[in-house]
């Protein structure tokens, strides 16, 4: 009972995966874009719990960011355009026991995906999504997007876009059964990585908006926050996203903001002052739609098949 | 101790040797040679070689036994160093085993053997065996030796070829004396140096002679040598003081061993010098000598005729006195100062004050004996006038009276009434004493005259003094009238009840005497008249729990009902500890360990929708309703819910809903369904361990079957998959099996076996490993089966105890040493169970690929269950002792509880105490403290509870449950023979009077006492004693105001076989000095109070006193104090704690004080120089004139420190120089600014453009994020460029290199952005 653990000889052949374990290929994103904090914030998290790599897999669907699986040594799925979501909860559905990020842009979530992002936030799947919102479609070369600025031009709006832009955040609060919903900056890798890893720890679909900002057709849409602190709000509590108080300093504006309390939230992501970050609210106890779709997880083929030729059976005259 | 062999041979030898000697026959003489022999021809030669003649002698046998020395070497047994006790007339092999031998004659002898056998055995470690007579056995024990273990344990190391000799042991025995104040020497010699005959003895016979020299018994011609060290024999000091000798006379006893040793020595001697005086032997009889024996049996010339044996010449009118005292210390002392004292007050009027003095008030060279000499009496005189005696002494009184005069006084301090019981008590030899010396016998009884107002102690000088003088009156000739107002007075206020002489001739018929005392008792127990005949009695009863007034306490045998019960009962019943619910096991594992159990009363109460308040008629049912439960339970203490519905409601069937108790049958409705009801009796303690088990049920244990049933399909898959790559599975005969009979018709199967290719992939298991494979999955598939029908705990038990009624048998045993028992079945199962714990542990890494046979194979082949976690060890049936306190004992017993208990094993003992070492008969015995032997053990967990208590129990069970260690449950539990409620209640004011105190004592709570002991649960516990308020609705309005202190006491009230230690008294016996229970413990410190403590009790629903005796005051005072020590241990109350507080608090005030003192001294002397200093300062004109500030600093209106810092001030910061131009800092200055480029990495979110510009200069991290690799390996303008690119902006280029070319000012500008 004392010196050596006893069980040494196992721990001591246990894996243990480096940050190298979780990465395949460089990355082909422009030099500066805001891709590369995310999938590194992503990487780490990986590493510092451990997710074992062939249980882990990341969805995405079209765009500059879903090309996200193929940087990630892990199980991947590049899917279609905005059909990243149904992917995910299809797999989830199945197999449970692995763990599921969805990568997605403003164009491929908020545009062509929107329905399907509705329910997937209403099923509440335990995945987690993450948003990089750029404000632009970077890879067809910056077509305005359902979150580009109003007043912004693009290739298809080059007088400037004249549509007023959607919220996400506001969008995400509004959907029966969400769970969690939280947004953080590109820029500060730190909150990235806080605010990623508390979506990981979520039991159920947590939803993260990620300020990106892409080099070549974006670069000043998020210039004046990035230079000047003051103009974004972190909310801060103890049951938010937890990060270093020396990190913490860099954001002058503060507000307590309790994730339980769904009305402020929704007012906080309304405002048009700041840039808020954060988490804006999490719901522990929303009803998780993967605890019901377990049943026959464990049958043989054998039992599988009869079940088909037994569904079948009923459609025969 | 000696084998068979060596004794068969000895028969043999006897049987060819010649008769012995017929001078020294006697019965044993044969076997004591037997014995001897062996010693004395072993490897150790334990004998001295004139020991061995004196046996040839004996015997005539010793040389043929000697040439068989080697042959009987080896069956003789190695001598033990260590110290044997043997006395006369008892076994003679242990006689015959040690090579010294002591020879005990006087009981002090006895004691200081002991201490010189114990120097020897430990300095030499030689074995001494220590003998005495038997009436002296007694003393042997009497000094703490050290055990025949200890001395195994070391090497026994015995001088190897050295003989042991009685110089050799000299030193032993100098020290041993200077150590005792009494000398003692191998031979001790006594009388003048000029005798001319020697008296030689041993033992009894020797100290006998003695006391007759110093009577002068003896002529002056005659010396006496006492042997004290029989073996080795102290042969050259003998022969030097025999050497003037004319004649030397043996004192022996023919029956006696020692003294046959002593013969044959002395033959030996006679043999060997020539000038050895002659010999004359003085047989003895074989009865207990006497001093008239010894001096017959002397001859003639040695005894001087002239003296009385027994009687010294003393004037008698001369007012000399001796008087002894009991032996006793301080108390027998100053007892006979004061006696003294008073003699003298009360006899100088009439006499001079020379005639009549204390000479000595001491001990006495006999130091276990007190004595007193009054008058100028002869210094060495021996013998008494007078002796005081208590009863409690009697057992010495026999050498005492060996000092009293002939026609001297004893007076006998009596406690008890019956003076036949006394008599009968004395022994023998003292009664024949007493006879013979015509002893004028008194005995006084003090407690007759007791008056409560005054002190004990004094009272009973007053009446010592009183009675010497009534009884010496006579023989001091004093003036009894002038006495008559002094000290008599008190005897003549108390009657002649209390110092009465009795004449021994009265007491002789026993059977007689018997009945008269009888008839004499039942006098007494006549009820008492007056106040004082009150007092006396009630004293009486207290003292020595005898007497009795029937008509005032109507019921003697039944037990008595103390209102303190009440009180507690109608305080509980509403807390209802009993009738209890246990919710289902199952149902509670997520609850919290305080609201495990939920009491029924709670349960019913719980309001029901509309009807919040409960009205009075609701409460009154409902205590119908729990009586009505109590009912069914008290007959069967643990029924399902379903059952107890059913059993109180006989039909449920809707159609006879309005039949039965409605009440009940709502209230029922309301229980859960699941659960049990448990009523107090001796099956309870069985349901509660059951249920702890069955809660104990962990996640762990889910999570574990489960992954079991996991591995075995991973096992089989392993299994299938190397046969897959056997070659048999793709032989024809396979193939044709696989694809079905018809496959044949079209396929040539030998053909396709050829051409099948092996199974690609994974690779076939090694041999070893599907050896591994196989085991692994045979172990976990058995387990895996019989896990549904495995027992989840044993029981063995010695029958006694709590049944557990409901296991199945196979799950019960009974052993008579169950402890030993148990240790051996939890060894069993925790050996089957890491088999399971090995197989998993292998299916694990077999499974995942990463079994490594060069090192798993050794780790697995050691694996044993102590490797296994805490949590796996839990999974393990648990194994449960059952006994009951009151087998355990025996030492065999409590040797094999204390190895269970050291164990380390997960073993689990529930003990139930009964208190047995409280019975009426031995209220004043210790209680057996099983939990603290349990806590002597250090690494067990040991609850001690009771049933009174089921939260602390259930909470102290569920905790042994989870526990890996041995841990062991002490509870509290009452005989069965009364109703369940009288039990209850007993129990839990055995509880509130601390004889059961809960406690938990856990070794992973810390390190020290106060961290491992908890004794939270335990009613009041700050205090020393519970205080509970009477104020009642049950009790009589007069209780409200009292506050009773409950004690041991009180539970024992209630039991019928404490009864005799209380007597109810009616009201017109109360008086002032009779005390509550409560205060006189508080006031008992060293001796007990004078008062007379009593309860609380209910008669006739008026509240009683009952007096108890000082047997179960002091027995309520025993709880009370082991509670004390239990705090303390627990930290609470601790008396060293507050004293050690106090001295701390006591030494840093005394620092404080001096440093406060020495800073005020330094601070005076200061300030002094300091003025002086600016006197000489401003005489001399080199500093500002002075100010009334500056003089007087302690004003605090600025002094020396002020002053200097409003000078510091005034000068301002160091004067800079004015001219920027000069400010240029030099090259080295410039250097120090300069600083190094770095990146706030942390911010840094991966985007490579850095590492792009130039990867050695910027590298990444584990973390993936940008840091300055090698800064001598770019530029600053490679700096500069990838902070302008850098998104985050978190690389800062720092100064320039001197070198670098690179750093141009434009470039140097661009830098300065990213400071």
């Amino acid at each position: 009972m004392h010196g050596l653990k006893t069980d040494w000889y196992e721990e001591s052949n246990q894996i243990v995966c480096q940050l190298q374990d979780y990465c395949s290929a460089m990355p082909r994103w422009c030099p500066g874009c805001g891709d590369h904090a995310v999938l590194s914030a992503v990487q780490r998290l990986a590493r510092d719990e451990q997710l074992p790599p062939e249980k882990t897999v990341v969805v995405s669907g079209i765009g500059c960011a879903s090309r996200f699986p193929h940087y990630m040594k892990t199980y991947g799925f590049h899917g279609l355009h905005g059909r990243a979501l149904p992917l995910a909860c299809g797999i989830k559905s199945r197999r449970p026991d692995l763990k599921v990020f969805v990568v997605t842009g403003d164009g491929d979530c908020c545009a062509i995906g929107m329905g399907h992002w509705i329910h997937a936030l209403r099923y509440n799947f335990d995945l987690t999504i993450l948003l990089m919102d750029n404000s632009i479609y970077g890879l067809t070369k910056g077509q305005t997007s359902p979150t580009t600025l109003r007043g912004a031009h693009s290739n298809t709006h080059p007088q400037g876009s004249f549509f007023v832009p959607l919220n996400p955040i506001s969008l995400a609060l509004g959907v029966s059964n969400v769970s969690f919903v939280a947004q953080t900056v590109d820029w500060n890798p730190p909150h990235v990585a806080a605010t990623i890893k508390a979506a990981h720890t979520h039991r159920g679909t947590s939803f993260v908006r990620i300020f990106q900002r892409c080099p070549h057709f974006t670069p000043q849409v998020f210039a004046e926050p990035q230079r000047d602190p003051s103009q974004i709000l972190l909310m801060d509590h103890p049951d938010g996203i937890t990060m270093d108080d020396k990190m913490k300093r860099i954001f002058v504006n503060r507000v307590e903001h309790d994730p339980a309390d769904l009305n402020e939230a929704r007012e906080i992501a309304e405002q048009q002052e700041f840039f808020p970050i954060g988490l804006f609210y999490r719901n522990q106890s929303a009803p998780v739609y993967g605890d019901d779709t377990v049943i026959g997880l464990g049958i043989s083929p054998t039992e599988k098949l009869k079940a088909i030729e037994a569904a079948l059976d009923r459609f025969s005259v | 101790m000696v084998s068979d062999e060596s004794v068969e041979k000895s028969k043999t030898g006897r049987e060819s040797g010649r008769a012995p000697s017929n001078r020294l026959k006697c019965g044993r003489v044969a076997e004591l040679v037997n014995f001897t022999e062996i010693q004395i021809c072993g490897p150790n030669h334990v004998g001295s070689p004139a020991f061995a003649e004196a046996l040839a002698r004996l015997g005539n046998r010793s040389a043929s036994r000697l040439g068989e020395s080697r042959s009987l070497a080896a069956a003789t047994p190695e001598p033990v160093p260590c110290v044997y006790h043997g006395f006369s007339g008892s076994d003679i092999p242990v006689t015959g085993l040690a090579p010294v031998v002591l020879v005990a004659g006087s009981h002090q002898d006895a004691v200081d053997h002991c201490l010189i056998a114990q120097r020897i055995a430990g300095d030499l470690r030689i074995p001494v065996n220590c003998l005495a007579d038997s009436a002296l056995q007694e003393y042997l024990g009497c000094v703490e030796l050290p055990s025949r273990l200890m001395f195994e344990s070391r090497a026994p190391a015995l001088p190897p070829e050295k003989p042991i000799t009685a110089d050799s042991l000299a030193p032993c025995f100098q020290s041993a004396s200077s150590s005792l104040g009494r000398v003692h020497r191998p031979l001790m010699s006594f009388g003048p140096e000029t005798a001319r005959q020697a008296l030689i003895a041993c033992g009894r016979q020797a100290a006998l002679a003695r006391v007759l020299l110093d009577h002068g018994c003896f002529s002056a011609e005659t010396r006496l040598l006492q042997v004290q060290l029989l073996r080795p024999f102290p042969e050259q000091e003998l022969v030097g003081h025999l050497q003037e000798m004319e004649q030397l006379i043996v004192l022996a006893q023919p029956d006696d061993p020692p003294n046959v040793e002593l013969l044959a020595m002395l033959e030996v001697l006679a043999a060997r010098h020539r000038d050895f005086p002659k010999l004359s032997i003085s047989p003895l009889s074989g009865r207990p000598l006497t001093p008239s024996d010894l001096l017959s049996a002397l001859p003639e010339s040695l005894v001087q005729q002239s003296v009385e044996p027994g009687i010294r010449t003393t004037a008698k009118d001369s007012l000399q006195l001796q008087i002894g005292a009991t032996p006793g210390g301080r108390w027998s002392r100053e007892l006979l100062a004061e006696s003294a004292s008073a003699i003298i007050r009360a006899t100088s009027p009439t006499n001079d004050g020379d005639s009549l003095q204390i000479r000595q008030v001491d001990q006495a060279a006999d130091s276990t004996f007190c004595r007193l000499d009054i008058g100028a009496t002869d210094e060495e005189s021996n013998s008494l006038d007078l002796l005081f005696y208590t009863e409690n002494n009697l057992v010495d009184l026999e050498p005492a009276l060996e000092k009293l005069k002939h026609n001297g006084m004893l007076i006998l301090h009596c406690e008890s009434r019956d003076i036949a019981a006394v008599w009968q008590r004395l022994s023998a030899e003292s009664k024949r004493m007493i006879e013979e010396k015509d002893i004028e016998a008194w005995w006084i009884r003090p407690w007759d005259l007791l008056d409560s107002s005054e002190d004990l102690a004094d009272q009973s000088s007053q009446i010592l003094s009183g009675a010497l003088l009534k009884t010496l009156s006579a023989k001091l000739h004093l003036d009894s009238t002038a006495l008559q107002s002094g000290p008599l007075s008190i005897l003549e206020t108390a009657g002649a009840q209390a110092v009465r002489k009795f004449d021994p001739a009265d007491h002789v018929a026993g059977q007689s005497q018997r009945q008269e005392e009888s008839n004499a008792t039942t006098a007494s127990t006549q009820t008492p008249s007056n106040e004082k005949q009150w007092r006396q009695a009630l004293r009486a009863f207290h003292l020595t729990g005898s007497g009795g007034w029937s008509e005032s306490d109507p019921l003697p045998g039944l037990p008595l009902w103390p209102a303190v019960a009440t009180k507690l009962i109608d305080d509980h019943k509403l807390a209802a500890y009993y009738p209890l619910m246990l919710p289902s096991p199952t149902d509670t594992t997520k609850q919290s360990a305080q609201t495990e159990y939920v009491s029924l009363l709670e349960a019913l109460q719980r309001p029901t929708g509309e009807s919040d308040n409960e009205s009075s008629g609701d409460r009154e049912d409902l205590e119908s309703t729990v009586r009505n439960l109590e009912k069914v339970t008290e007959t069967t203490p643990s029924l399902e819910i379903s059952e107890i519905v059913a059993a109180a409601l006989p039909d449920t069937s809707p159609e006879n809903a309005d039949r039965g108790d409605p009440v009940l049958r709502e209230r029922l409705s309301r229980l859960p369904e699941s659960g049990r009801l448990i009523g107090f009796g001796p099956q309870t303690l069985s349901h509660f361990y059951s249920w702890a088990v069955a809660a104990q049920r962990t996640d762990f244990e889910d999570r574990f079957y489960g992954e079991v049933k996991q591995l075995i399909v991973g096992l089989r898959d392993l299994l299938q998959v190397d046969l897959s790559h056997r070659e048999s599975q793709r032989a024809a005969e396979s193939l044709a099996e696989s694809m079905g009979e018809e496959a044949s018709a079209f396929i040539d199967l030998d053909k396709l076996s050829r051409n099948l290719p092996d199974v690609s992939g994974s690779d076939a298991l090694s041999d070893p490993l599907l050896e591994l494979t196989r085991e692994s999955l045979g172990v976990l598939q058995t387990f895996h089966a019989s896990a549904s029908q495995s027992v989840p705990f044993y029981v063995i038990s010695s029958g006694e105890g709590p049944k557990f009624d409901r296991l199945p048998s196979l799950a019960q045993f009974v052993s008579s040493d169950c402890f030993e028992a148990a240790l051996g079945l939890v060894d069993g199962l925790l050996e089957r169970m890491s088999r399971v714990f090995r197989a998993v542990r292998v299916a694990r890494l077999l499974i995942s690929g990463r079994y490594q046979p060069e090192i798993h194979d050794e780790v697995f082949a050691r694996f044993e269950w102590q490797s296994c976690s805490d949590e796996e060890i839990l999974l393990a049936p648990k194994v449960l002792v059952v006994e009951s306190s009151t087998s355990i004992n025996n030492k065999q017993t409590t040797e094999s509880l204390n190895r269970l208990l050291r164990s380390g094993r997960p073993v689990h003992i529930l003990i139930t105490q009964d208190e047995s070492g409280l019975t009426a008969e031995g209220l004043s015995g210790a209680l057996d403290d099983l939990a603290a032997i349990a806590m002597a053990n250090r690494e067990a967990f040991v609850l001690q509870s009771t049933l009174a208590r089921p939260d602390h129990l259930l909470l102290g069970l569920r905790e042994i449950v989870r526990t890996v260690r041995p841990s062991i449950a002490l509870v509290s539990s009452h005989p069965t023979s009364q109703p369940a409620s009288w039990a209850w209640a007993s129990e839990l004011l055995a509880h509130y009077g601390r004889l059961a105190p809960c406690f938990r004592y856990s070794p992973e709570l810390g390190s020290c006492w106060s961290d491992r002991i908890d004794i939270s649960g335990n009613p009041q516990l700050e205090t020393r004693q519970a205080v509970v308020n009477l104020a009642s609705n049950s009790l009589p309005p007069a209780s409200a105001e009292i506050d009773e202190t409950v004690t041991f006491a009180h539970a024992a009230s209630l039991r019928p076989e404490f009864r005799s230690h209380f007597r109810v008294i009616p009201h017109c016996a109360w008086s002032d000095d009779q005390q509550p229970i409560g205060a006189y413990l508080e006031e008992f410190e060293s001796i007990p109070p004078a008062s007379l403590p009593f309860i609380w009790v209910v008669r006739n629903t008026e509240l009683s006193r009952a007096i108890m005796t000082r047997e179960m005051a002091n027995a309520c005072r025993d709880r009370h104090l082991a509670w004390s020590r239990l705090q303390e241990l627990a930290a609470i109350n601790s008396q060293l704690a507050s004293k050690a507080q106090e001295d701390v608090r006591k030494e840093l005030e005394a620092g404080y004080q001096n440093e406060v003192e020495n800073a005020r001294a330094k601070a005076r002397q200061e300030g002094t120089l300091w003025a002086v200093n600016r006197i000489v300062e401003e005489l001399l004109g080199q500093k500002a004139p002075l100010t009334t500030a500056d003089l007087y600093p302690e004003t605090g209106n600025g002094g020396p420190f002020q002053s200097k810092m409003s000078t510091l001030a005034a000068a301002g910061p160091p004067e800079t120089s004015k001219d920027p131009g000069k400010a240029e800092p030099t090259k080295e200055v410039q250097a120090a600014l300069r600083t190094d480029p770095y990146i706030d990495t942390e911010l840094c979110t991966s985007c490579n453009d850095c590492v792009n510009i130039n990867p050695r200069l910027f590298v990444y991290n584990a973390n993936n994020q940008a840091q300055i690799g090698d800064p001598l390996a770019g530029s600053f303008a490679e700096l500069v460029k990838a902070a302008e690119k850098c998104p985050a902006r978190c690389i800062h280029p720092g100064a320039p290199r001197a070198a670098d070319k690179t750093a141009t000012p434009a470039m140097i500008k661009r830098a300065s952005k990213f400071p």
